[in-house]
């Protein structure tokens, strides 16, 4: 038997294993006993609706104390799974501020794995394999971008400074900046509005193509 | 080994039972403690308290009522009595006869011989849960000619054992007490302690019961399992009995997880394979090929120790004398050269 010793170990590295039954080709051997199926030490609670209510709520001391708050929780430990599953939906809601309170810096929900999937892949219209498309992060999408739109201006830039073309006549012709002027107007200050149908108004939007609310890991 | 007092233990038990406890059938029990009733007993000290009358100096001959306090109309009653034990609060229904022991009052430290009168539960006249109530039924009948008539009511089980489940007789139990004809016993097997409430709410401290000599129609659906071993302990709790059973209160009934109102089984090597889940087909992300994304630096790092294993042959198409001849895949070969093709000799 495992000795802990104060630490807990890893005991099964779940990648690992989902990723050996992914090259073996075999049935998933993670896959927990259907409740009516098991037998052994448990317990069921039936009934037509089940509450859990956690009901102390922070005192006014506690809220100056750091990082611990007693009582007002519901916690669920398992070896191996936690499931939820509903013919309906299932929803998880924190209290939001008030009205007059314009940040949200409190409450949160956390989802802590190695692996997060998010949906499946369904085959004849029922989910069947785990997702295989990754996230994208948003930070690195939004430095991409502006990397993609500082080239993009710079090449508006050749163009209406330093090129010359040659006309059909077969003359150079001149530049002519003013065509560009709109379109070469950036953003930088990240104040007031950007010039519409300009390299800013986009710059604008990759600044608020990210979220402030929902953060996902590198 | 226990001493025991006198030569003759039945004589002694006896004894006690007719000198210490006495039947006594419930005429009235005070539940409120704020009313001016209960305050003359002592406000919400006398809660549980039961008016009640003797059955047992009853005359008993034809001509007369011997019954005829019984009745919540009748002001008279022979006495008063609290339940005996702190811990267990089992208030009896009009009717219902309980034990009465005399014994020491509060009133002890003042007067060394008070006593007051104390009761059991219900005695378990229908061997019933719901309730064991003997009613004088001509107390309740407006034809009074039925006085003496009670004799298949007695004989029935309070009519409870009519199939039909009619009763003619309004007899009332309480103030608001409702009789539900069709609350049944919980079947019991070897071994179990069981407790019942009134209203279908039970308590089994029960265990795996498998054997032949158990009918098929009794058999649980707790020891059906392989593993499990007559004995396993299993605890259930039933918040009132599946609202789909007969009106044969009489007949036991067993536990349904899926069709009682609530319950809670906690189990030690049972299988309750009648269980229905709520959402049987929400277990997709069981029992699925994981596909986990690698990381790029670690297929780079895959590529740069084992490239072969990144070559696919593609497929080729030879053509020859104007007939096309189309390969399967093949797998790639390394090229084996020797020193003297490579000019080293």
């Amino acid at each position: 038997m495992a000795e802990l010793k104060g630490e807990i170990k890893n005991l099964l590295n779940i990648t690992d294993e989902l990723a050996s039954i992914q090259d073996s080709g075999k049935n998933p051997i993670l896959t927990p006993v259907y409740p009516n199926n098991y037998q052994g030490k448990q317990v069921l609670l039936n009934a037509d609706r089940i509450i859990f209510n956690a009901r102390k709520q922070r005192s006014e001391e506690s809220k100056d104390a750091a990082n611990t708050f007693e009582g007002g929780d519901i916690h669920m430990f398992s070896h191996n799974f936690i499931s939820f599953s509903s013919n309906g939906s299932i929803h998880l809601n924190t209290l939001f501020p008030r009205v007059d309170q314009h940040t949200n810096t409190q409450n949160y929900i956390m989802l802590n794995s190695p692996n997060i999937f998010i949906g499946m892949d369904t085959v004849e219209g029922r989910p069947k394999n785990y997702p295989t498309q990754n996230a994208v992060l948003g930070l690195k999408t939004q430095e991409t971008l502006n990397k993609i739109l500082d080239i993009f201006k710079q090449l508006l830039d050749i163009l209406s400074d330093d090129y010359s073309h040659i006309g059909d006549n077969g003359h150079p012709t001149t530049p002519k900046g003013e065509a560009f002027e709109t379109i070469r107007k950036d953003w930088y200050d990240s104040k007031g509005e950007p010039e519409a149908n300009s390299v800013g108004e986009i710059r604008k939007m990759i600044k608020d193509i990210i979220s402030r609310h929902v953060f996902i890991k590198q | 080994m226990a001493r025991v007092s006198s030569s003759n233990p039945q004589l002694s038990s006896n004894r006690l039972f007719n000198k210490k406890l006495k039947p006594v059938k419930v005429k009235d029990i005070i539940l409120d403690g704020s009313t001016d009733r209960a305050a003359n007993y002592g406000g919400y000290d006398a809660i549980g308290l039961i008016f009640y009358n003797k059955i047992q100096i009853k005359n008993d001959g034809l001509n007369t009522n011997p019954d005829a306090d019984e009745t919540l109309e009748s002001k008279g009653f022979d006495g008063v009595a609290k339940p005996l034990f702190p811990f267990l609060k089992y208030y009896p229904l009009i009717n219902e006869v309980v034990l009465i022991l005399s014994t020491t009052s509060k009133d002890y430290l003042d007067d060394r011989l008070s006593r007051i009168d104390y009761y059991f539960p219900p005695i378990n006249l229908w061997n019933h849960p719901h309730h064991n109530t003997l009613p004088a039924v001509q107390n309740y009948s407006e034809d009074k000619s039925e006085i003496f008539k009670n004799e298949d009511y007695q004989q029935a089980g309070l009519l409870r054992r009519a199939v039909d489940g009619e009763v003619d007789i309004n007899i009332p139990l309480g103030k608001y007490f409702r009789e539900q004809l069709n609350i049944k016993p919980l079947l019991p097997y070897e071994g179990d302690y069981i407790v019942e409430g009134r209203f279908g709410n039970t308590i089994r401290l029960g265990a795996t019961a498998r054997s032949e000599a158990i009918p098929k129609e009794q058999k649980n659906n707790w020891s059906n399992g392989t593993k499990g071993e007559i004995g396993d302990p299993i605890t259930i709790i039933r918040n009132g009995q599946a609202i789909n059973l007969d009106n044969q209160g009489w007949v036991h009934t067993l536990e349904n997880i899926n069709t009682d109102p609530s319950s809670i089984y906690l189990t030690s090597n049972q299988k309750i394979d009648n269980f229905a889940i709520a959402a049987p087909d929400c277990w997709y992300s069981f029992g699925l090929n994981a596909i986990i994304p690698q990381n790029d630096n670690e297929e780079a790092k895959k590529f740069l120790d084992s490239p072969i294993d990144f070559m696919v042959a593609e497929e080729v198409t030879i053509e020859e004398n104007t007939q096309s001849v189309e390969t399967q895949s093949v797998e790639t070969q390394l090229e084996t050269i020797t020193e003297e093709d490579a000019g080293l000799v």
